[in-house]
């Protein structure tokens, strides 16, 4: 793989930023609400005032100035965070940068491990369901993924939070450890970060892990079809052989391209779910932002998920060469 | 069992079932080969003749069914199996060490995400030989080379670099990696281009020349079948309805449909007057005509063809044909 | 296929369409399973979305004596923190779920197909603008992009919270059709429409579009589930409050409002709203997958 490719494909990834970027400039500066006029209404609520006075407060704290125009907003934007600054935060008057530092690694741990769960799992039993196709075994599977795609991570949140947490009290009702423990890298520690993290991530998992069981399913059922499948059964290759080689292999390239997706798919995920059992990851972050209409750090964090998924995206694009051999370019 | 026969094919049907119905398309096949020749199957698109392969080996595709008959295949040893009976391991044990079938279409019968050498590996592997990876480096190369492929750059690449005629070649070199007793290929020649088609005629024939091998091969092509067969079966309707020694079948044809397909053939260089299409069109194998198969459009047909199928009816040695007309 | 220079049509041509329509379309749905289970929920919450309020009476009056009472013959599924019957609630929010479950997909749908086939037919330049501008919609997360919209207006209809959700559902099949555009396009036949020179709009209505139809169905339903997931999520944080009995703004109050998972005595509350969202999602995701199967032939197996 050589030089150029990388580079070109750095290249797009620079556009995407860019135009993703300018999107959510467009999206917060040039739409019909009126930012100011929803901060105020909370402002008003919040500490008993006159519309007039929380108007101008509201106009204050959102720093941007609706008399600059536009393009000079738009180059203050991109001068701003070429610098790597987000700005800061209406209600905690924090860096918004620190702010996501702090909150990013919740997010990070709760969610690769439900990317993993999600593909170890669903792949595993998509391609066994596959390959026993139109059996009891793949209809079980089957109906568990269709079961499972239908429970999204605010509804498998509170679900598991009422059964494991209320009723039977297996997990912790929220946060990201026990208060009383001294965060560090003691045995306590990790073990109560561990404990912690088990609602979250079956909440987070749930969804997810429907969707690579049925993904993968299809796949390997389209797969299993082809020619080369069955010339493979004609060498009188074992089945074992067949099913790792010929099928699997094949049929997890589609789901690969798709991880960038659910990158995505996770922050949406995460942002319901951590708020519903209050874990200080950055979904949890944007949830009550979004409440109190923090603008600033609405905005910060969405242009952080962005960022998140183009580079998800970019790193995939580097990778699926060698997974893919057909994408090899000679 | 008697004689040298290494494969009999006794009263073998298969369907395909569909939304419709199910389409027959291959009724009570009656073959059989002996060791060392070369049979070639004829007969137009969608006669069934592919069929009769996959049936025989059973690797019909997920609709098909196998609704009777037996298939008898004479090992090493004398003995003989019937493989319509022996269980799936097997089978599979058979198949590619004794028996190798090279499918249609070496497009996609090749994993894209491994290079060609994996899949010499694999089918090693699975069979249970210990050879090294030199060894089958070395042998695969030398097959490669004799099919007239440039093994080493070969064996490297990836399926998506290969042209389709070199896929093609590729296929028959993994048939032969065990030195299978019977090679059965699909409509070999079918995709390629007349040049590369009398090239791999050459290899085939050398192929047969030199490792005597058994070969059985499905053709839509006459003249391909006429160069390299000893016998020749000719498929209509999914019926078999005439077989014999090539040289017979050709120069002598006895069923009417035979007669019309050897005489539609075009010499190079004769007049177009001469070639006559047979009128008509083929049969639809999911409602087949009652009686004989091909009488809507025989010539000859008597009342009793579209009453009752025939049988087969031996005329020669080694020359029998399905028509009313031989009854003796 | 047939290339039809007639621009009359007669009746028993349009009879025969219907007729085909039905046969294409609707037919297989009642025919495999799947779909067919699904179809049987969708239809059920729709009779419970437009009779229900008219069987099952709403008194939102709150009455803090009949805070959380059980399920009962009074009260099937109990009532909630505010003394008000919890049933009642979701049947009246029924139609609410329904609405922004099928505009948004339809408003999207529309869209995802005109850029779709624009961008699909389009050459050089402008055909990859119009791809790009596909492309960067796909990369931003649509659901924390609605939330961001969600939260910048100070209330909204529920027309205008559904174009809101349509923005950020159009752009993955805008993708997929002008794919698939792309491909036909390509076929011999396109080429001999335009080598006679139809008109454009001929080749893309008559020779392209019925190709596309199936794929613009199983998007058009998969996009239905979403936004079932999509409007409950954007209500359980408190962003579209139009409807206090949408199931997700019942979750909203249930939860962050009034805490009521907390309380094991309570948990009947939450867990009713949970059951009828599920059920609806079940049965979209029932659906998708029939349909899939039947307009997907490598999928079917042979029954």
């Amino acid at each position: 793989m050589g030089l150029k490719y990388v580079l070109k494909k750095f290249g797009i990834f620079i556009l995407f930023v860019w135009a993703a970027l300018s999107l959510t400039f467009i999206l917060v500066h040039l739409m019909p609400g009126d930012p100011a006029y929803v901060l105020a209404t909370v402002y008003m609520q919040q500490w008993n005032i006159k519309f007039e006075e929380a108007y101008k407060m509201a106009q204050e704290s959102l720093a941007w100035d609706p008399t600059k125009p536009i393009w000079i907003r738009y180059v203050e934007y991109f001068a701003n965070l070429l610098k790597g600054n987000l700005g800061e935060s209406i209600v905690y008057r924090e860096s918004i940068n620190k702010i996501v530092a702090k909150s990013i690694p919740w997010t990070i741990f709760i969610g690769s491990i439900s990317l993993f769960l999600a593909y170890m799992i669903g792949i595993y039993l998509g391609s066994y369901a596959a390959w026993r196709r139109g059996k009891a075994s793949d209809t079980s599977i089957f109906s568990l993924g269709i079961v499972l795609s239908s429970f999204p991570s605010f509804v498998m949140a509170v679900f598991i939070l009422i059964f494991l947490g209320v009723k039977f009290k297996l997990i912790p009702l929220g946060g990201a450890y026990s208060e009383w423990i001294d965060p560090g890298f003691t045995p306590e520690f990790i073990g109560s970060v561990l404990y912690h993290a088990i609602g979250p991530v079956i909440a987070l998992s749930a969804e997810n892990i429907a969707i690579y069981i049925l993904g993968m399913r299809n796949s390997a059922v389209s797969v299993i079809q082809e020619d080369f499948v069955n010339f493979a059964v004609m060498r009188g290759l074992k089945n074992k052989t067949i099913s790792r080689k010929y099928v699997r292999k094949p049929a997890i390239l589609p789901l690969i391209t798709n991880l960038a997706a659910s990158v995505g798919f996770l922050f949406g995920g995460a942002t319901l779910a951590e708020t519903i059992f209050r874990y200080p990851g950055i979904g949890y972050q944007f949830g009550t932002a979004l409440g109190m209409r923090d603008y600033p750090l609405i905005v910060g964090l969405f242009t952080v998920q962005i960022l998140a998924v183009l580079i998800a995206m970019f790193f995939i694009e580097l990778i699926y060469p060698l997974v893919d051999p057909r994408a090899r370019e000679r | 069992m008697n004689d040298s026969k290494i494969l009999r094919i006794e009263n073998l049907s298969a369907v395909y079932l569909v939304r419709e119905g199910s389409i027959k398309a291959a009724v009570d096949i009656n073959l059989d080969m002996e060791e060392g020749t070369i049979t070639a199957i004829v007969g137009e698109s969608a006669s069934g003749k592919s069929t009769i392969l996959e049936a025989m080996t059973r690797s019909l595709p997920p609709n098909g069914r196998i609704i009777g008959g037996n298939v008898y295949y004479r090992r090493d040893n004398g003995d003989y199996v019937n493989l319509m009976e022996i269980k799936e391991e097997e089978l599979r044990k058979l198949r590619w060490s004794e028996i190798a079938l090279v499918p249609q279409a070496a497009q996609n019968a090749l994993n894209p995400t491994i290079r060609i050498f994996d899949h010499f590996v694999d089918t090693v592997e699975d069979h249970g030989y210990n050879w090294k990876t030199k060894e089958i480096w070395d042998k695969a190369s030398n097959l490669l080379d004799m099919i007239g492929l440039d093994g080493n750059r070969v064996l490297r690449s990836f399926p998506h670099e290969l042209s389709g005629g070199m896929r093609q070649r590729t296929l028959i070199a993994l048939s032969l990696l065990f030195d299978p007793r019977i090679l059965i290929l699909d409509e070999p020649t079918s995709a390629l281009d007349v040049l590369t088609q009398a090239r791999l005629i050459r290899v085939l024939d050398e192929i047969h020349s030199k490792l005597k091998i058994t070969m059985i091969f499905v053709t839509h092509d006459l003249p391909v079948a006429a160069e390299l067969a000893d016998y020749m079966s000719v498929i209509y309707g999914g019926n078999l309805m005439e077989r014999g020694r090539t040289e017979d079948v050709i120069g002598d044809p006895k069923h009417p449909y035979t007669k019309a397909l050897v005489s539609s053939l075009m010499s190079v260089v004769g007049s177009i007057e001469k070639i006559k299409p047979i009128p008509g069109e083929p049969p639809s194998l999911l409602n087949p005509p009652k009686g004989c198969v091909f009488h809507p459009r025989c010539p000859f047909k008597m009342d009793r063809c579209s009453k009752e199928s025939p049988p087969l009816f031996k005329i020669d040695e080694d020359h029998y044909v399905r028509c009313w007309l031989y009854e003796e | 296929m047939e290339v039809s220079m007639e621009k009359g049509r007669n009746k028993g041509d349009s009879r025969k369409k219907l007729k085909k329509v039905y046969t294409t379309y609707i037919r297989p749905l009642f025919m495999n399973r799947k779909s067919l289970l699904g179809l049987i929920i969708l239809t059920g919450f729709f009779i419970m979305g437009i009779f229900g309020p008219l069987i099952v009476p709403l008194n939102m009056e709150s009455d803090i004596s009949k805070r959380f009472l059980p399920p009962s013959k009074e009260h099937i599924l109990g009532t909630d923190y505010f003394g008000i019957d919890i049933f009642a609630q979701i049947v009246h929010g029924t139609w609410s779920v329904l609405v922004l479950a099928f505009l948004p997909s339809i408003f999207a749908i529309l869209m995802a197909i005109s850029i779709g086939i624009t961008a699909g037919y389009l050459k050089g330049i402008l055909g990859r603008i119009v791809n790009g501008i596909i492309d960067v919609f796909m990369t931003v997360p649509s659901f924390p992009a609605m939330l961001l919209m969600a939260a910048m207006f100070k209330s909204v209809n529920i027309v205008f919270a559904a174009f809101l959700m349509s923005i950020w559902m159009w752009a993955g099949p805008a993708k997929m059709i002008r794919a698939r555009v792309y491909s036909i396009r390509s076929m011999e036949f396109v080429e001999a429409a335009e080598l006679l020179e139809m008109p454009k709009s001929h080749i893309i209505f008559k020779e392209i579009t019925p190709h596309l139809m199936p794929y613009i169905f199983m998007q058009f339903v998969n996009m239905i589930k979403y936004s079932v997931g999509a409007s409950q999520g954007l209500m359980f944080l408190g962003l579209l409050k139009f409807n206090p009995c949408h199931w997700g703004a019942m979750l909203n109050i249930a939860v962050t409002q009034t805490g009521s998972i907390y309380l094991p005595f309570a948990i009947h509350y939450p867990l009713s709203i949970i059951f009828f969202i599920v059920l609806m999602l079940i049965g979209c995701t029932l659906l998708s997958y029939g349909v899939e199967e039947i307009f997907n032939p490598k999928l079917r197996t042979y029954e």
